[in-house]
């Protein structure tokens, strides 16, 4: 009996330290002690070993699957993409390729130091605008830094019509001979000054109208003056302001002409951008240069922001939600242009991620449904207004962006 | 090593990394854990933060006398442009005072925690009287005096509801966790926030962990009794506004488990709402500083109707004006050159537009990250509290023309200073005349001019749309 007794102790006496333990790491995260990183260091480890057994690792990408899910409620059209590379590719609504545009970066400029891969320093196309007779006009970006690089437009054989080198970024827009794109400029020393800044952010935005004929520079127009004396010029003095890239604009929408009578309150001419860094979308006159409406809300880092059906606008929001778990979650949000209300918020089941880049890309379709991109996630996905999806195209490299092409908008035979 | 010791490490060890992975990954008893440890670490603090004051507080008496005028500093610009009447100050621990032009004490009201409430039901250990000031005040037109009572150092820090006479008598209290801000109604009726820990499971909020600490509107007879209950985080359940709940904390408040933090009330009286076509009279406009929004309430419905997040940032004190706009004291919001400064904002709640803003002279600006508000003027001037920083109240015309300034130095870390936590201007002609004569008001003002450049608007401070 007192051998039992003496077991059982033992045991109790055991199963206490044990506790203690428990107890004793559990305090070490708690409070923050320098060893837990090794327990992360292990964990991260054993994470990449699951995801290779997984398949899941670089060297054994899957092909891309494209769904299906409710062809009634889909915009008819294929799919112009850009991914993490110097390709173009335009699917059709199975995911099979139609056509693709290829063209390096040290091609179209081959005496700019820029190496061909593996160099550390990777030249991709990061947006891009098709014309009807099938030339291209896109976007490079560096994948190390994001950085806009330069701008080509391509014929349909993926040969060179002109380029224009310099920190033009994404934000893309075209109507007519008119090609609008966003370029990163220097802080000036007056705008510093009317900053306030002691030492001033390096750089802010302004946008280019250019020929889509030969590329030339027609007009730029200073989006950080664009808010000066207007009601929204606090905009530029709040929180989150960009110590590097004080504005970071990042997306630009001509007012659709099909969407205008929606949206009495502006110009035919207007243009929507959406300022990464400032956490606001906003309105410029082009006609003026100024800003003529404004919204800051709920989102944070927020990136393309596109004009919707009804007088709304919706938000692709990087960095707003946060439920308590780690904050790269995106979510989409319309809001009221008239009154500035909130219309609704829609969170995309995002999956795994296959890449680092915390952005994204959404496209307003005829007939109201949407095309967002998850670049994060490698995926693109067609919803509803009430955020149904009803197609989806998922790879197992980051999406850039994606543009359906209507029926019809090419040449038969294309 | 024995085999039996090696197990035994091995043993320990496990439970040491299973102890790291229970709080990396959330396995149990990461929740019990996490919640003691909270409880531990709080106690503790509040225990230093006491021990702090205590010691702080009687250098503070000895060098004072507690006399907390003889350390007030007034400048006046141009007495013609200030809008004439007395301020009434709720400064120090538990005090109130109306103070005239010149900064001189008229009357006081002083009643501290322990003597309005010996046993207080709402508050099983009170912190001492050192730690607990008068938030906010409301002064009627004979004397009479409500006040809301915050604690330091102590979670839920709202003490309660208090309205005295003006001999500092009280007439009822409140028993509830009232905190921050009150509206007395023209009916006399009175709107304020209160809360408390409470066991709230929110599976439509995840990250809102139980025990929360619940805001409430709560709505009361001008005598006191509360009449209604209007729970705040159910207010946005089912309406476009859910969505505002979903945002970032600091970690200060995740631990706290405070997760709005509403800090001001106020209600749409008949006269105003034809200004406000898109609210109806009686809804309340509410602000809640840790999700950055301010939000209309239909205590009918008791839904939020509509909500707005702007360029402000832990915001305080959401006014309706009579122009339509809405007034609110943007605490952090304003970085100019990356530097944390706070701000009087008046937005448009249609267009979001910034109708006016004020954000200190071109040698002062302002900034207190915790309390602040402000009040706009029959005169169109703008009297606006810094409660941390400088701890001043300023008055200022709609251009930004500072023209009075009222000043209490001091520290002003919150624990040991003298702190302004609000301030109102009335008119004389507010005040019933047995009351003011008591006070014997008003009088004649000597004037004092200071440097004009100390007075001007900064750049950007104060011109409409700025």
């Amino acid at each position: 009996m007192t051998r039992l007794l003496d077991r059982l102790f033992l045991a109790f006496m055991w199963l206490g330290l044990g506790f203690l333990m428990v107890l004793a790491g559990a305090w070490m995260v708690y409070d923050k002690w320098g060893i837990v990183r090794a327990y992360d260091v292990v964990s991260v480890f054993f994470s990449d070993l699951a995801k290779e057994k997984d398949g899941l690792s670089n060297a054994q990408i899957r092909p891309a699957q494209t769904h299906i899910l409710h062809a009634e409620s889909m915009a008819p059209g294929d799919t112009l993409i850009t991914r993490a590379d110097d390709t173009l590719t335009l699917l059709d609504a199975q995911g099979a390729i139609l056509h693709t545009w290829h063209k390096r970066f040290y091609d179209v400029w081959p005496t700019e130091g820029v190496q061909a891969p593996p160099s550390k320093s990777f030249y991709h196309f990061r947006e891009a605008h098709l014309y009807p007779n099938g030339d291209v006009v896109a976007l490079y970006h560096d994948l190390d830094s994001g950085n806009g690089v330069g701008l080509v437009r391509l014929d349909k054989e993926s040969n060179l019509l002109w380029g224009l080198r310099g920190p033009v970024h994404n934000g893309l827009a075209a109507r007519g001979d008119k090609l609008y794109v966003l370029r990163e400029t220097p802080v000036t020393q007056e705008q510093a000054e009317t900053l306030q800044y002691g030492k001033p952010p390096e750089t802010t935005d302004e946008l280019l109208v250019l020929s889509a004929r030969d590329g030339k520079v027609k007009d730029v127009i200073s989006l950080l003056e664009a808010f000066a004396g207007t009601p929204f010029e606090q905009l530029l003095y709040s929180h989150g302001n960009g110590k590097r890239k004080y504005i970071n604009a990042v997306s630009i929408q001509l007012l659709p002409e099909e969407l205008a009578a929606e949206f009495p309150q502006f110009a035919p001419d207007c243009l929507l951008i959406s300022f990464r860094n400032l956490h606001s979308i906003a309105v410029l006159d082009l006609l003026s240069g100024k800003i003529v409406w404004a919204m800051r809300s709920l989102w944070a880092r927020q990136d393309t922001a596109v004009f919707g059906d009804e007088g709304t606008i919706w938000v692709f929001d990087n960095r707003g939600y946060f439920d308590g778990g780690k904050k790269d979650r995106p979510r989409l949000v319309q809001v009221n242009v008239a009154d500035h209300t909130l219309r609704g918020t829609w969170l995309p089941q995002v999956g795994v991620a296959v890449g680092a880049q915390n952005s994204g890309d959404l496209r307003r379709l005829p007939g109201g449904n949407l095309l967002v991109s998850l670049t994060q996630f490698g995926k693109v996905q067609e919803i509803t207004p009430k955020g149904e999806v009803v197609w989806e195209h998922v790879r197992d490299e980051p999406v850039h962006s994606a543009v359906r092409v209507p029926p019809g908008y090419l040449p038969e035979g294309f | 090593m024995r085999h039996g010791n090696k197990l035994k490490c091995l043993f320990l060890a496990a439970c040491f990394t299973y102890g790291i992975a229970a709080m990396r990954e959330e396995l149990p008893p990461y929740g019990l854990i996490k919640d003691a440890a909270e409880a531990i670490r709080a106690e503790r603090e509040k225990e230093q933060e006491i021990n702090a004051v205590m010691r702080n507080r009687s250098v503070f008496k000895k060098r004072d006398q507690g006399n907390i005028i003889r350390n007030a500093r007034i400048t006046q610009g141009d007495i013609g442009k200030m809008y004439e009447g007395l301020t009434l100050l709720c400064v120090g621990f538990d005090a109130a005072m109306l103070v005239d032009a010149e900064g001189v004490a008229v009357h006081r009201w002083q009643l501290p925690f322990s003597k309005a409430w010996p046993k207080p039901p709402h508050v099983p250990e009170p912190n001492p009287d050192v730690m607990t000031r008068f938030i906010d005040a409301e002064v009627y037109p004979n004397g009479d005096l409500l006040v809301i009572y915050h604690a330091d150092s102590d979670t839920p820090y709202g003490y309660g509801m208090v309205k005295m006479d003006r001999y500092s008598k009280p007439i009822w209290r409140y028993e509830r966790n009232a905190h921050h801000d009150m509206y007395v109604a023209r009916s006399g009726a009175i709107y304020t926030l209160v809360h408390s820990y409470e066991e709230i499971e929110t599976p439509r909020v995840p990250h809102f962990r139980s025990p929360m600490l619940a805001d409430a509107i709560a709505v009361l007879t001008p005598d006191g009794k509360e009449q209604d209950v209007i729970p705040l985080t159910d207010a946005f359940y089912d309406t476009p506004y859910e969505a505002m709940l979903f945002s970032d904390l600091t970690e200060v408040d995740r631990k706290k488990h405070d997760y709005l933090h509403a800090n001001s009330v106020m209600m749409l009286e008949e006269g105003m709402a034809d200004k406000f076509p898109m609210f109806r009279p009686g809804w309340l406009l509410v602000s809640l500083r840790n999700i950055h929004t301010i939000a209309v309430i239909d205590p009918v419905t008791r839904k939020v109707q509509w909500a707005m997040r702007g360029i402000w940032k832990m915001q305080h004190d959401a006014q309706f004006l009579d122009n339509g706009n809405i007034l609110l004291f943007d605490n952090v919001g304003y970085e100019p050159g990356g530097k944390k400064r706070s701000r009087v904002l008046e937005v448009e709640p249609v267009t979001q537009q910034v109708d006016w803003s004020y954000t200190g002279t071109r040698t002062e600006s302002f900034y207190t990250d915790y309390h602040g508000g402000q009040q706009r003027l029959p005169n169109g001037n703008t009297l606006t509290v810094e409660t941390g920083g400088g701890n001043k109240v300023m008055e200022v015309t709609p251009r930004g023309e500072l023209v009075w300034r009222y000043i209490v130095r001091g520290r002003s870390d919150r624990t040991i200073e003298n702190p302004i936590n609000k301030a109102y201007r009335l008119s004389y002609s507010f005040f019933n005349k047995d009351f003011c004569d008591e006070m014997g008001c008003p009088k004649q003002h000597s004037t004092v001019f200071v440097p004009l450049e100390d007075l001007q608007p900064a750049a950007g401070g104060a011109t409409p749309g700025q």
